[in-house]
């Protein structure tokens, strides 16, 4: 397991970031045109934590 | 959870994922072509489509001119091929302007072809033959990644590979998420060694692709095992209903065959807001007294729901819907979640990224499994 010194998180992001992607989905696969885009910006947040990656480093 | 439950959970996310892993990889390549695959065909083939498109959109065409197009294509194709018999019409949709005629021809030897003619659906024009589509390697890959080119038995192999891939990703998050809130997010301890950071890469790709992996594990399952049932399903109630009503029906008047266009202007009539997507001639799963059409309905979600329907030979304007029980509509929602083609260009890129990123999963896990064996 990976150990880090970094604190503990209290905010769980992950799950907002899953959140997210699975109104995402369920939002393109209902609608068509704007609700596409809306949807799949809402589903693109999943590369959240490896753009963050690249930031950090 | 306690460092058992931990234990064995790890235990069960590595050897799923090991099982899983060169399968995975193979999926997620070919899958992530298929999704932009119909793009790439046409770009490739360089067909006329968005310039006729632009010039003549499919919703401009009323029923009538439709139905002549099919008509036409119909007429020309039997003059051209006399001997040939009509198996199927795919009818133009939104996103496509050409008919697509499949015809079963016998050679001299006695055997059959399929051979596949496209038509001009504002014309009825039959389209160049240099401009045919050759899916030959479309093709190819779609057989590999939906049965490994065996069969029945790759489905069946692909569907237990779904399911194992379901429970590599649901142990990996049981025994991951909680040390992850332990890191900052997205953090990738470079300083270390390699395997440390393929390990955090590996934490960081299955998180952002979880829920896609998810997803695509449990509609991948339905695609095949679903798929088969409800095929079944299908097959077998349309055989119980038209041999049913086939009794009724004399089979010496029943040798004519109307044409596309008549089906179309009497199934335009009573369903206003669907569009025949296939219509298949006697001789099909169907029987040899009836017409089968596969439609799409529209609506919220509906659109992905297809409405069977047939018609009998010696009276084609009757049509008879065939109500799908909720599991089949179920299997039927799966396929646009599986395919990535229901929302444009943004949906597709995210649906390839995010596969790549799963066959970089399994290639990450594998070396991460291979440095912990051969280090003891």
């Amino acid at each position: 397991m990976p150990s880090t010194t970094k604190k503990k998180r209290s905010r769980p992001l992950e799950w907002t970031l899953m959140l997210l992607f699975t109104l995402g989905l369920v939002l393109a696969l209902a609608g068509d045109g704007l609700a596409d885009y809306l949807g799949s910006l809402l589903m693109a947040t999943a590369f959240y934590p490896v753009i963050r990656a690249f930031r950090y480093n | 959870m306690s460092p058992k439950w931990t234990k064995r959970l790890l235990s069960l996310h590595r050897w799923t994922g090991l099982i899983t892993g060169i399968n995975i990889l193979i999926l997620s390549i070919t899958g992530a072509y298929l999704v932009v695959a119909e793009d790439i065909d046409a770009w490739r083939e360089a067909i006329p489509q968005n310039e006729s498109i632009e010039e003549s959109p499919l919703t401009a065409l009323n029923v009538e001119s439709y139905t002549n197009s099919l008509n036409i294509a119909y007429r020309t194709l039997l003059e051209h091929y006399p001997e040939a018999r009509l198996q199927r019409v795919r009818m133009a949709q939104q996103d496509s302007i050409q008919h697509e005629f499949g015809l079963l021809q016998t050679d001299e030897l006695g055997t059959e072809h399929f051979e596949r003619y496209y038509v001009e659906a504002s014309s009825g024009q039959l389209i160049d033959d240099t401009h045919m589509h050759d899916h030959s390697f479309t093709h190819w890959v779609l057989e590999l990644h939906a049965n490994l080119f065996l069969g029945i038995f790759g489905i069946l192999f692909l569907a237990i590979i779904g399911s194992l891939f379901l429970i590599s990703c649901i142990s990996g998050l049981l025994v991951y998420f909680p040390y992850t809130f332990k890191l900052e997010l997205g953090r990738v301890r470079w300083e270390k060694r390699w395997p440390i950071i393929l390990g955090d890469w590996h934490k960081l790709l299955g998180l952002s692709s979880l829920v896609f992996n998810i997803l695509i594990a449990l509609s991948g399952v339905a695609l095949t095992i679903g798929f088969l049932l409800s095929q079944m399903w299908v097959l077998q109630t349309l055989q119980e209903r038209t041999s049913q009503q086939s009794l009724e029906i004399p089979l010496s008047q029943t040798r004519s065959l109307t044409k596309p266009g008549n089906i179309y202007q009497a199934f335009s009539k009573e369903f206003e807001h669907a569009s025949i997507e296939t219509l298949y001639y006697p001789g099909g799963p169907q029987g040899e007294n009836h017409y089968l059409i596969l439609a799409n309905a529209s609506g919220l979600f509906t659109e992905f729901i297809p409405l069977v329907i047939t018609s009998p030979i010696h009276s084609p304007q009757e049509l008879s819907q065939l109500q799908l029980p909720l599991w089949i509509q179920a299997v039927a929602i799966s396929a646009p979640i599986h395919f990535g083609n229901f929302g444009g260009w943004p949906i597709k890129i995210l649906y390839v990224l995010l596969g790549l990123s799963s066959g970089l999963l399994s290639c990450s896990g594998a070396l991460l499994y291979a440095r912990k064996r051969f280090r003891k």
